[in-house]
């Protein structure tokens, strides 16, 4: 596995398995960070830096005078996996250390070592995670690089569904 | 030999250094209450303050703002070259248009990396030369060498500097170096007296700003600076080639401006800017350190290490 580009850096660590990164990525996707592996659950936009600026001018004024603090970033929020070995973690990353996505070939390596297909931190996330979505986009990828375990992931992905069916009253 | 020594560690000794900084200022008040009487004809001029004046100031200014900073040659952790990183900032206000942009460079423990960084700012400052814009440096165009820097390094700074200043005179772009700290003495032909000039106004009025002077110091030629005061600290140092003379109030004017925009309201906003995206932080230190690698410990270096 070569370097992959860095897409952007770690802005905050919210806890052992969470943080937050200034990054352009979608919800579901899969970055790495140093040994780290970890998922964006969601993404949202930050209030942009003018708020430290002690200024009386209203919000058009000062698109017009400093447009450069007046662009709001977009934040990703992640969840740790696991570390590139799939093996449990409870190490967090640290604040500017570089995010970069995860290829199909890494992905596919990591799950899918030895003939035995493993994907050992799902409860996990679904615990922490109470979007389903975010698995279900996790393993429809998973299907694709892999899809010599299509069978395995398609009844682990109707499981997910049924669960989500189960919260709602029909 | 006699160098003023005191027994014991630096921390055992605050309250004498307190004490002997109170000492120092007492005597600097001495010295500046017989000098001010020295500097009644310098005239000063008011800023303007109506509400939202400095917009008005600045609408159309494209301004740019360089700054860099830089990491040493780390020679105890055996890494022997050093990097430099500049960040040049445009805005055009009013029009809510904006660039960043960032440069960087390598430099072996041979070559001076203060001096490459001032190269790469004046070389970024030219190339937004264009007769129109506003261009902001972070420093004095006077620089005032240590006597162990070399003849060849004098000389390369001079001449840098000097290119920055010539090409703003052929091209017509105005330039300005703001100095927030300035300990420069260029009022001491007048004063008589051994005191820097921004301690010397410190009594200014808020809002104001003096004449404009031509600086004796002419390692690169010809000079103008001026102070001016914006907060309850101690005046500001600004500089410009004299061909901006004749736009002296202008040049205040939008110099007053910029700082008004800025969080602090005593610090150019585009240079402000160009500082935010200059630094090298300290993680970003610890990755190129990481991955340069390190040849070689010095065993000295970890052994006064805490």
């Amino acid at each position: 596995m070569g370097e992959q580009e860095e897409i952007g850096k770690v802005v905050r660590v919210l806890s052992h398995s969470e943080f937050e990164a200034e990054v352009e990525v979608e919800a579901g996707d899969v970055v790495r960070v140093g040994d780290l592996v970890a998922i964006v659950v969601s993404v949202y936009q930050e209030e942009p830096e003018y708020v430290k600026y002690l200024s009386n001018l209203e919000k058009e004024e000062m698109e017009m005078f400093m447009p450069d603090i007046t662009e709001a970033k977009k934040i990703a929020r992640c969840v740790v996996l696991c570390r590139d070995d799939l093996s449990e973690t409870t190490k967090s990353p640290r604040i500017g250390d570089r995010v970069v996505r995860v290829d199909d070939i890494f992905l596919r390596n990591l799950h899918f070592s030895g003939g035995e297909f493993r994907i050992p931190y799902l409860i996990s996330l679904l615990n922490k995670c109470k979007d389903t979505s975010i698995a279900r986009t996790l393993l429809s990828r998973l299907i694709e690089v892999i899809p010599e375990e299509r069978e395995l992931m398609s009844i682990i992905l109707a499981e997910i569904e049924y669960s989500m069916m189960k919260g709602i009253e029909l | 030999m006699e160098t003023g020594r005191l027994e014991g560690c630096l921390m055992a000794q605050l309250n004498r250094f307190r004490q002997f900084v109170d000492n120092y200022r007492t005597k600097l008040e001495d010295v500046r209450n017989e000098a001010i009487p020295k500097i009644s004809g310098i005239k000063f001029f008011k800023l303007e303050s109506k509400e939202k004046w400095y917009l008005e100031a600045l609408n159309g200014i494209r301004a740019v703002g360089v700054d860099g900073s830089q990491i040493m040659p780390l020679r105890e952790i055996g890494i022997p070259v050093g990097a430099v990183q500049v960040a040049k900032v445009v805005v055009v206000h009013g029009e809510g248009s904006s660039d960043l942009k960032h440069y960087s460079a390598f430099v072996p423990m041979e070559d001076n990396v203060d001096l490459r960084r001032f190269q790469m700012e004046a070389e970024t400052l030219m190339e937004e030369m264009d007769g129109k814009s506003w261009l902001f440096f972070d420093g004095s165009f006077i620089p005032t060498f240590s006597a162990e820097l070399s003849d060849n390094l004098r000389r390369k700074y001079l001449s840098a500097m000097s290119s920055l200043l010539k090409k703003s005179e052929e091209t017509g772009t105005p330039l300005i170096g703001y100095v927030d700290r300035s300990y420069a003495k260029d009022f001491v032909g007048i004063t008589r007296s051994d005191i820097y000039d921004a301690f010397l106004l410190s009594e200014m009025k808020i809002m104001t700003y003096t004449e404009s002077f031509l600086s004796p110091r002419k390692d690169v030629g010809n000079i103008c600076f001026f102070y001016m005061r914006l907060t309850p600290s101690l005046p500001v140092r600004v500089e410009y080639p004299p061909w901006m003379r004749g736009e002296h109030s202008m040049v205040a004017r939008i110099i007053a401006a910029e700082c008004m925009l800025g969080s602090t309201r005593g610090y150019p906003y585009i240079l402000e800017r160009a500082h935010t995206h200059a630094v090298i932080s300290n993680e970003e230190r610890d990755t190129f350190m990481k991955v340069v690698g390190s040849r070689g410990v010095s065993f000295k270096w970890v052994s006064k290490r805490r």
